[in-house]
C-alpha cells in the first residue's frame, strides 16, 4: 500500500465509522458524553483490555448509587462522593448509569451535585412537602 | 332521598371491599356497574390534565362506555374543548352549569344534577361503538363559588363546623349520587388549586389521576397533591365519624397514577433531561399508602401541532384520523393502560 492509500483508507475508516453511529450514540457524542479515542497500537501485540475490569466498574458504580440511596443527608452524601471520586470520568460513569444528562461542560463539582440531586434530594424534597418527615 | 344517597354510596364501597377480599372471585360483571369516578388533578397548572380528560372520555366513550364529563375549572377549558364559547353563553351558561348545582339561584329550585348535563353533538359523530359522552359544564364565574361555600363553614359549635364542613364538601358528591349509577365513568377535570370545589372532587371520587411533565415543578406539584388529599382524607372522615345526620361514609379514593405528558422523545426515549424527573417519581413516597405512587408505563406525547388546535375543532386527537396514528395510538395505549387497571 502506498503511503496515501494509508491515509486514505485511515480517513474512509473514520468515515465509515462516523456514518455508522447510532442516533443513541451520535446524541451522546454530541453531548460530550461521549469520545472518540484515536490510538496507535502494535498489530504484533496481543495484549487486550480485560473485559473483568470493564464489569468490576460496573459492580462499583452499582454499589455506589445504592450506598447514596440509603442516605438522608445531602451533606453526608456529598461527604462519601469526594471521598470515593477525583476524576470526572469516574463521576460520569456514576450519572450516565443514572441516567443524568451530562454535558462536557458540567465541572466535578456540578456532576456531584446532579447525583447527590438524583439519589438524595429529591427523596429529601418529596418527604418535606409531604411532610413524613415527623412519621418517622 | 339522603338515605337513598347514602345507600348508594355505601353499597359502592361495599362492593368494591368485598371484591378485594374475595381477590376477584366475585362476578366481575357485578364491579363493572359500579360507576367508577375519577379526578384529573394536578397543582401545577399546564400539565394537560383538559387535554387528558377529553382524551380519556372520549375514547372509553369510543370503546362502548357511557362517560360523564365534569368541568370544574372556571377557566372552562374542557367545556369549550367540546361547546363553542358562543352556544354555551346562550344555552348553558344561564341554567345548565355546575354553577347552578353548587350556588343554584332562586328559579334553580328543584333541580336535580341530571338537569345540568348536556350532550356535545359534534364529538359523538366519531364513535365506532355504542357508548356516549355527556358533559356537564363550567362557568367563568365558578372562581367565587370557593368563596361563597368557605363563608358555610364553621359554626356555633365543634359539631356543628363538623357538620357544616360536611355538607360543603360532599355537594358534589350528592349530584353525582343522583346520577343513579347510569353511567360507567365520571372524569372530573380538576382546576390546579386545592379549594373547595376541587376537595369536592376528592370527596366524590374513587380515583384520582395526576397527570405532570417530566419536570421538576411538576414533579412537586405531585408531593404537594399527595400531602393535601391525604390531610383531605384525615379531616373528612374523622368528622364523618360524628356526622348526626348519618348521611356521610368515610371516603378513601385511591391514586391511580401519574401519566407523563408533554414528554419529547428522541431516539424513540424520552429525551435526557426528563428521564431523571421520570425515574425518580417512580421512586416517590405515598403518604397515602405508605408505598410508591404509581406510574403508568404510557406517555402522552408533546405535539403542538395535533394538541393545540383539537379544542378548537371539538374533537379530542385520540378520535382523529390524524396521518400521525403514532401520536393517536399512543393515547390509546394509556387509556387502554388505564382501562385495564382501573376498570
Amino acid at each position: 500500500m502506498t503511503k496515501k492509500n494509508v491515509y486514505v483508507t485511515l480517513y474512509e475508516r473514520l468515515s465509515a465509522l462516523i456514518t455508522n453511529l447510532s442516533e443513541d450514540e451520535r446524541q451522546r457524542l454530541e453531548a460530550g458524553v461521549l469520545d472518540l479515542k484515536i490510538q496507535l497500537i502494535d498489530k504484533g501485540s496481543n495484549k487486550r483490555e480485560s473485559p473483568r475490569s470493564s464489569t468490576k466498574n460496573e459492580l462499583s458504580v452499582d454499589s455506589v448509587i445504592d450506598r447514596l440511596n440509603r442516605y438522608n443527608d445531602r451533606l453526608e452524601g456529598m461527604r462519601f462522593l469526594e471521598s470515593r471520586f477525583k476524576v470526572r470520568n469516574e463521576l460520569v460513569l456514576v450519572a450516565r448509569k443514572m441516567d443524568i444528562p451530562v454535558s462536557k461542560k458540567d465541572t466535578i463539582d456540578k456532576l456531584k451535585a446532579k447525583i447527590i440531586e438524583g439519589t438524595i434530594g429529591f427523596r429529601l424534597r418529596s418527604q418535606a412537602i409531604q411532610n413524613r418527615e415527623a412519621e418517622k | 332521598m339522603d338515605s337513598v344517597q347514602c345507600n348508594l354510596a355505601e353499597i359502592r364501597q361495599a362492593a368494591e371491599t368485598a371484591w378485594k377480599r374475595s381477590n376477584g372471585l366475585l362476578d366481575q360483571t357485578f364491579i363493572l356497574h359500579i360507576m367508577k369516578v375519577i379526578s384529573v388533578i394536578n397543582y401545577k397548572g399546564g400539565v394537560g390534565k383538559t387535554t387528558l380528560t377529553a382524551n380519556l372520555s372520549a375514547e372509553l366513550a369510543n370503546r362502548g362506555y357511557n362517560v360523564l364529563m365534569i368541568d370544574l375549572d372556571p377557566q372552562a377549558s374542557l367545556t369549550f374543548s367540546f361547546v363553542l364559547p358562543d352556544e354555551w353563553s346562550k344555552h348553558l351558561a344561564p341554567k345548565k352549569t355546575i354553577k347552578n348545582w353548587f350556588k343554584p339561584s332562586k328559579g334553580d329550585k328543584g333541580l336535580k344534577f341530571q338537569d345540568i348535563i348536556t350532550k356535545p353533538a359534534k364529538v359523538k359523530q366519531y364513535f365506532r361503538g355504542s357508548g356516549s359522552l355527556d358533559l356537564i359544564s363550567s362557568h367563568l364565574e365558578l372562581i367565587n363559588v370557593d368563596l361563597e361555600l368557605a363563608t358555610k363553614l364553621g359554626g356555633a359549635s365543634m359539631s356543628q363546623s363538623k357538620q357544616n364542613f360536611l355538607k360543603v364538601h360532599r355537594k358534589l358528591a350528592r349530584g353525582i349520587d343522583q346520577l343513579n349509577e347510569e353511567y360507567d365513568v365520571v372524569i372530573i377535570d380538576c382546576p390546579p388549586n386545592f379549594n373547595i370545589v376541587t376537595k369536592n372532587a376528592i370527596v366524590a371520587s374513587d380515583l384520582i389521576l395526576i397527570p405532570a411533565k417530566p419536570d421538576y415543578l411538576s414533579t412537586l406539584g405531585i408531593d404537594y397533591l399527595i400531602r393535601s388529599v391525604a390531610q383531605l382524607i384525615l379531616e373528612y372522615n374523622e368528622y364523618s365519624q360524628h356526622d348526626d345526620d348519618n348521611v356521610s361514609v368515610p371516603i378513601n379514593p385511591e391514586i391511580a397514577g401519574v401519566v407523563f405528558t408533554m414528554v419529547q422523545f428522541y431516539a424513540e426515549k424520552p429525551i435526557g433531561t426528563m428521564r431523571p424527573y421520570i425515574a425518580q417519581t417512580k421512586k416517590l413516597g405515598n403518604k397515602m399508602t405508605k408505598g410508591t405512587i404509581p406510574v403508568f408505563d404510557s406517555y402522552i406525547r408533546e405535539n403542538k401541532t395535533l394538541y393545540a388546535s383539537a379544542p378548537q375543532e371539538g374533537i379530542p386527537v385520540v378520535l382523529t384520523d390524524h396521518y400521525r396514528t403514532d401520536i393517536v395510538a399512543e393515547v390509546g395505549d394509556f387509556v387502554t393502560e388505564f382501562e385495564k387497571k382501573h376498570l
